[in-house]
This record gives structure tokens, C-alpha cells and sequence, in this order.
């Protein structure tokens, strides 16, 4: 490979010698910490007038820079950034997670590694819900750390566990990381998270299985929670459990509604009677369950059929998750004040949607869509430059000659995205080396559910950025928030077996491209 | 201060007209800029708050555009959905494109304040344990030599394709006077929105965004001053939430 470089670059025709200069010199450029997004900029721009110095580049091509950005801009894909980050900033804020984790760590504590294995069932909830990392794993950070090291758990697992499950955001359906690889790779959205939901749920199989196993042979790591921890103070009254099956069978009959609107009704009444006979059999920690897993799973089937039934296109899908996460928001208030007169004294009901959470939620979906549009903008220059001075060229005949053909390159890239991943964090990589790997693509023959493939194994990739450290945002957002007898490198180390899982993942999924294309056919319907 | 001078002179011999203007110009505006930035510092920090006082007022609108962005993207999915029922397409192409246009008009005021903020993300593995004058020096630098002329050139290259958006003829025409709205750039598909304001709005953005990037070259220059006191240094210690 090395050998293959330094010849290329001796026989190198004067522009293609600029544009690998210029991808290098960008490289160095953002590692002294300018900004990505203008360092795009600059190094294209520098290299733009040495281009037209040298005779190698014409500015009159850089006429089209305007007509790409429109395009970005009237883009429908992107279109989904605003909305499912405003999505999950209102989740953020509406107090599920916490009751998500109270009643389902209660449920599996039982268990060796129980409460761990808790926290990544209410990750891929949260996941399938939001695709908002920050958020999953702050709020678990603050309550599930605490109590599992109340517990005795091994440090390394607990803050493992927590980060891992919580940027599966990034990789189950809704995700920022796929509706990105979407528009950088020419798939249609809806392809794409429909394939990368067996994916995601396979590597949130093996984190579960991961922490339930290592507990059970070495149960000092993950012990499970003693009787007396596992029971809520208080009991449900009947007519608090009427209101609450009631406003329940309501949300499920209305989202009944986006699928056949003439058994709507009916499906009301059938789950009305279902939820009261479980919520007046049950306990308070049963109705913590039922309160907590009915509305979230509702709001998942309920921006999935927006777009299955064809109510809304997958961008404007994230519409209807906005308005189910207010509608979630007030349901949880209500399920709050009712419980919390019923004696639970787990809760404190506080109304969430206060016009400083309303302006937040606003205030972080703009920072989002600034920083993906900017770095959009600067790099469609940087890779305008870099394909006019033939650097995509060169780079897809290098990617295309390595062998093995399909798999050779994406073994290459895979790689390469690893390597770029233990610094680099997803929206830099997805906007340097994707726009590079699409000609190889092109010549290669990928065909659109090859292309799937290759956006979900880049996104398990990806994942595995955000993990891995020392740099890596998961790893910052737990820091921020864990305890101080927890220390640094324990978090670290704990990264380390959920990355060989990912690592693990990656490789099946590589080998076998069955698993995705039946993923993207079964839910897709193509 | 010499090696401003070194640079401008290297520009002055090599700059290439085509791209940006004369390079060497703005390189001896900048040096010229320095110059007053000694002189008188007092002028150049108000006119960088009036600048991030525009800043501010954009950005602003920007954090309320994502609601926005929200309401019409429903009203649109409701509109479908009664459709069916009441067997008439409700839905009509203009909320279709006012839907992306809000998102577009978002991102483009919002750019300059996005670069006041910081939101745009950095790698700091070196980069956290510079001194504050390390960071304003590659700030600085950068800023003035590579990508403030980045934006001018955008802006070159904006002024004419907003101004056809506008309606202008390519023969330097406007068939309709300074009515501009009578002859903007339609969609070109039928019940659209006209595309012509929004095409205007990306020119406005980016003076705006250059605006702040200005701004932001006085300020890293006050801290490699020493003149802390108007640069108004905050630290950013948590990194950039991406999510």
C-alpha cells in the first residue's frame, strides 16, 4: 500500500499532486483545532488560487458552487434534521427516560447484570424514539450510574453499558448519522433506517447479552438488586387507574387511526379494557411499566406508520414525532400528578414544557442545522476542488485497484473509518471521506441495496466513533455528568468491550449482506 | 506585524484577480485594518458590537425558525391525511416548498451566529491545552488570509446569481423596475413558491456570515493585543453537544 503511495505520487500529474496536497493539508489543518467547517473552506480556497496560478484550475468553475447549495438547501432529506432534533430535544425534557429506567430496572433487577441490561432496553427505546445521543446518555448517566454503583457494580461495565446503549441513537432508526449517509450517498431514507433496524437491534442484542453473560460468570460485576429495592411505595387507586387505561387507549386509538380509521374505535375499547384489568391487578410498579413502555412504543409505531401508510414522507415524519413528543410530554405530567396523589413517592410531578424548555429546544435544533449546514456548505467546495483538480479520480482508482472487488473496498473503507474514528467524530467523517468513496461506488456497480449495505456498516462504524477513546462525544457527555469516585480511565476501559462488540457486529454484517437486505426489504416493502 | 507585511507583499506579487478580486488588496486592508486596530481600538470594538448586535437579532429569529420549520411540516402531514378522507387533495405545492424555505431561511440567518457561538466544531486534542493567545493567533490568521477571502469570493459569485434570481435580465436588465417581486425566479414546477427570495436570502446570508467573521478577526486581534478587555473571551470547556 505504502510502496503503491509513494510511486502514485512520483508519477502524479502536477493537479492530482494539488489535490491529495490539499486533502493533507486539510487533515493537518483541523488537527491544530481551526474549525472543520472553515478549514474546508480555507485549504479549497488556498488551493483554488494555486490552482489558477498554476493553470491547473479555471475559478469560472467555482459558478456552480451556488446551484449545489440551493440544492442542498431545497434538499427533503435534510429536512429531517430540524425536526427529529427538536424531536428529541422535547424527549430530553419530558421525563420518559427517567421513568422508563425506574420501572425497567426494577423489572429485570432480578437478574445478575439485570439493571445493565435495563439500561440498554430502554437505550434502543430511547434510540428508536429519538436518535438523539446526548440526551440518552445524560439521563442515564445521572440516574442509572449512581444506582449501579449503589449496587456494587464494576465501574468499567457501568459506564460501559450506558454509553454503548446510549449512541445506539445513531445507529437504530430515526438517527442524525443515517438520515446523513442518505443524502451524502444518493439512498432514499426510508431505505435506509428501514435496513438499519435488524442491524441495530442485533447490536442491542449483543450488549444485553454482553452484560447479562460477564454478570452471570463473574456476578461481583454486575449483582443483582436486592427484594426490598425492587418494590414502589404507594398503590394506584381505581380511578386513577380508569384515567390512566383511559388516556392510554386513547393515544393507542389514535395512532389506530393512521392504520385503519374504521377499527380505531374498537381497538380503544379492546386495549381500554386490557390496560384496566392490568393496571387495577398490578401494583404501583406495574403501572409504572405500563405508563412508561405503551406511550413510547406508541410514539415509535406511530412515526413509522406516518410513513408506511404514506401520511407523511420521512422527513416530514419527524413532524409527527415532534407532536407526539409534546403530546407524551403532558401525558407524563398528567400520569405524574395522578400517581403522586396515590401516594408514589418516586415522582415529583413538575409541568415540563415551561417557554425556557420550549426556547432550549429551539435554541439546540438551530446550533444542529447550523453546524451540519455549514460544514455542508464549506465541504461541497472542498469536494467541488477536490474533484476538479481529479483527486476523486485518482482516489477511486486507488480504492477501485485494491482487489477483491465489492469487499475488497469495503474492507478498505471500513478501515479507514475506524482510523479516521478514533479522532474524527461521524458528521466530519461523513462529509471528508463518503463524498470519496461514492465514484468508487459508482465504478464498482454498487447497486442501491449494496449501497444500503455499505451506509449501514459505515453507520455501525461510526457508532463505534463515537465511543471510542480518547475522543469521542458519548465519552464527554458521561464525564460531565458521572460522579467523581468514577474515574476517567474507568470509562475508558469500559468503552473497549462494547467497541469489540461493535467490531464483532460489523464483521457479521459485513460478511453476511443478507441480514441487511432483509431488514430493508421486510420493512420497506420493496 | 512584519510577517502581515511579508504575507501582503507575496500577495501583491502573486495573487490570483480572477478569484476574489486582487488578493493583495484585501491583504492590505487587513494590514491597513491592523493599523487602525492600533490606533484606535475603541472605534473598532463598537463597530464589531453593531456587528454582533445584527448577529444577535438574526440568530434570535433562527432559534424560533425550528417551531417553524415544525408547524408547517405538520399542517402538511394533517392536510395529507384529510385528503384521503375527504377525497380531494388538500395538500397544496407551495406548503410543500414553504417547508423547506423556512429550513433554508433558518440555516442562512442563523450561520453568523452560529460562528459567534461557536457551534461550529473543532478538534481539540491539541487545540484545549493552547493559551488563549496561541488559539486567537491561528484564529486570526486563518480567519484573515484563507477564509474571509473564501467568503468574499462566495459572495462575487452569489451577487450575480441572486441578483437572476431577483429577476434580473443576463443583459443587465430589470424588466420590471425596482419591482422586483413582478419577475423573480418561479419554481420550476407549477403551485410553488416563487424560489427568487430564498435565492436572495442565501446572498444576504453570507454577507452576514462574513459580517461575523469580521467581527470575530477584531476580537482574536484585541487578545493577541493583550486587550482582553474588549475581546470579551468566554471559555468553551464542555465540548460542542452533537446529537
Amino acid at each position: 500500500m505504502g510502496g503503491t503511495l509513494v510511486l502514485g505520487i512520483l508519477g502524479m500529474e502536477l493537479n492530482v499532486f494539488l489535490a491529495m496536497s490539499m486533502f493533507l493539508v486539510f487533515m493537518l489543518l483541523i488537527l491544530t483545532g481551526y474549525n472543520v467547517a472553515f478549514s474546508f473552506a480555507s485549504t479549497a480556497l488556498a488551493f483554488a488560487v494555486i490552482g489558477d496560478l498554476t493553470g491547473t484550475f479555471d475559478p469560472l468553475t467555482m459558478n456552480v458552487l451556488p446551484g449545489r447549495w440551493y440544492v442542498a438547501l431545497s434538499d427533503q432529506t435534510l429536512l429531517a434534521v430540524p425536526l427529529f432534533v427538536l424531536m428529541g430535544a422535547i424527549l430530553e425534557k419530558s421525563g420518559l427516560a427517567e421513568r422508563l429506567l425506574t420501572a425497567i430496572g426494577m423489572l429485570m433487577g432480578s437478574l445478575r447484570g439485570g439493571v445493565a441490561a435495563a439500561v440498554v432496553v430502554v437505550g434502543t427505546l430511547m434510540a428508536a424514539a429519538t436518535g438523539v445521543v446526548a440526551a440518552t446518555v445524560i439521563v442515564m448517566g445521572l440516574l442509572s450510574l449512581p444506582a449501579m454503583l449503589k449496587l456494587g457494580y464494576d465501574h468499567k461495565l457501568a459506564t460501559g453499558v450506558i454509553i454503548a446503549s446510549g449512541t445506539l441513537a445513531q445507529l437504530v432508526p430515526p438517527s442524525l448519522v443515517l438520515i446523513l449517509l442518505a443524502q451524502q450517498l444518493g439512498v432514499g431514507i426510508l431505505g435506509l433506517f428501514a435496513g438499519a433496524l435488524i442491524p441495530g437491534l442485533m447490536c442491542s442484542a449483543l450488549y444485553i447479552a454482553y452484560a447479562l453473560g460477564i454478570s452471570h460468570l463473574r456476578p461481583e460485576m454486575g449483582p443483582a438488586m436486592p427484594k426490598e429495592q425492587r418494590t414502589l411505595v404507594g398503590r394506584p387507586s381505581r380511578k386513577t387507574a380508569v384515567k390512566i387505561a383511559l388516556a392510554l387507549a386513547l393515544l393507542i386509538g389514535a395512532v389506530s387511526l393512521l392504520l385503519s380509521p374504521g377499527s380505531a374505535l374498537v381497538v380503544t375499547l379492546v386495549t381500554f379494557s386490557v390496560l384496566l384489568a392490568i393496571l387495577l391487578t398490578g401494583g404501583m410498579l406495574t403501572t409504572e411499566i405500563v405508563v412508561s413502555v405503551v406511550p413510547v412504543l406508541m410514539l415509535i409505531v406511530g412515526v413509522l406508520m406516518s410513513i408506511f401508510q404514506g401520511v407523511a414522507t420521512p422527513s416530514e415524519s419527524g413532524a409527527v414525532g415532534v407532536f407526539g413528543a409534546l403530546i407524551l410530554t403532558c401525558l407524563n405530567w398528567y400520569f405524574d400528578r395522578l400517581l403522586s396523589r396515590d401516594g408514589a413517592q418516586h415522582i415529583t410531578p413538575r409541568w415540563r414544557l415551561t417557554l425556557s424548555a420550549i426556547h432550549a429546544a429551539g435554541t439546540s435544533t438551530a446550533n444542529i442545522v447550523v453546524l451540519v449546514m455549514t460544514l455542508l456548505f464549506c465541504s461541497s467546495f472542498f469536494s467541488l476542488m477536490f474533484f476538479q483538480l481529479g483527486g476523486s479520480d485518482q482516489m477511486s482508482d486507488w480504492l477501485t485497484s485494491v482487489g477483491g472487488g465489492k469487499f475488497g473496498f469495503v474492507a478498505v473503507a471500513m478501515v479507514a473509518v475506524f482510523l479516521l474514528g478514533i479522532n474524527l467524530e461521524f458528521i466530519e467523517i461523513t462529509f471528508i471521506v463518503v463524498p470519496i468513496f461514492v465514484p468508487a461506488m459508482q465504478e464498482l456497480g454498487f447497486s442501491s441495496v449494496e449501497k444500503i449495505w455499505f451506509a449501514v456498516l459505515m453507520a455501525v462504524n461510526l457508532n463505534m466513533a463515537f465511543i471510542s477513546p480518547p475522543v469521542g462525544f458519548s465519552l464527554f457527555y458521561l464525564q460531565s455528568v458521572a460522579p467523581p469516585e468514577v474515574k476517567t480511565s474507568d470509562i475508558h476501559l469500559g468503552a473497549l468491550p462494547f467497541m469489540a462488540l461493535q467490531t464483532f457486529a460489523l464483521v457479521v454484517l459485513a460478511v453476511f449482506p443478507g441480514i441487511t437486505e432483509f431488514s430493508f426489504r421486510f420493512f420497506s416493502g420493496a | 506585524m512584519a510577517g502581515f507585511t511579508c504575507l501582503s507583499l507575496v500577495a501583491t506579487a502573486t495573487g490570483s484577480e480572477r478569484l476574489i478580486g486582487n488578493l493583495a488588496v484585501w491583504h492590505w486592508a487587513a494590514l491597513l485594518a491592523l493599523l487602525v486596530l492600533n490606533a484606535r481600538p475603541a472605534a473598532l470594538h463598537r463597530f464589531r458590537l453593531g456587528i454582533e448586535k445584527i448577529t444577535s437579532a438574526t440568530g434570535s429569529v433562527a432559534r424560533w425558525m425550528g417551531w417553524l420549520v415544525f408547524l408547517v411540516s405538520f399542517v402538511n402531514v394533517v392536510a395529507r391525511y384529510t385528503g384521503r378522507y375527504v377525497e380531494r387533495d388538500i395538500i397544496i405545492g407551495q406548503m410543500m416548498t414553504l417547508a423547506w424555505m423556512t429550513f433554508a431561511f433558518m440555516f442562512l440567518i442563523g450561520m453568523n451566529y452560529g460562528v459567534r457561538e461557536g457551534v461550529n466544531p473543532r478538534i481539540d486534542f491539541w487545540w484545549a491545552n493552547f493559551s488563549r493567545r496561541r488559539k486567537a493567533w491561528l484564529d486570526f490568521v486563518m480567519h484573515t488570509f484563507f477564509f474571509l477571502p473564501f467568503i468574499i469570493a462566495a459572495n462575487r459569485i452569489l451577487w450575480p446569481y441572486s441578483r437572476i434570481g431577483l429577476g434580473r435580465k443576463r443583459s443587465g436588465t430589470w424588466p420590471t423596475g425596482w419591482r422586483f417581486w413582478q419577475s423573480w425566479e418561479q419554481h420550476p414546477d407549477a403551485d410553488q413558491l416563487p424560489v427568487g427570495p430564498i435565492k436572495a436570502v442565501l446572498l444576504i446570508g453570507f454577507l452576514l456570515f462574513g459580517l461575523q467573521v469580521l467581527a470575530e478577526i477584531i476580537k482574536t486581534g484585541f487578545t493577541i493585543m493583550g486587550r482582553e478587555d474588549l475581546a470579551d473571551v468566554h471559555e468553551q470547556d464542555a465540548p460542542m453537544r452533537i446529537e
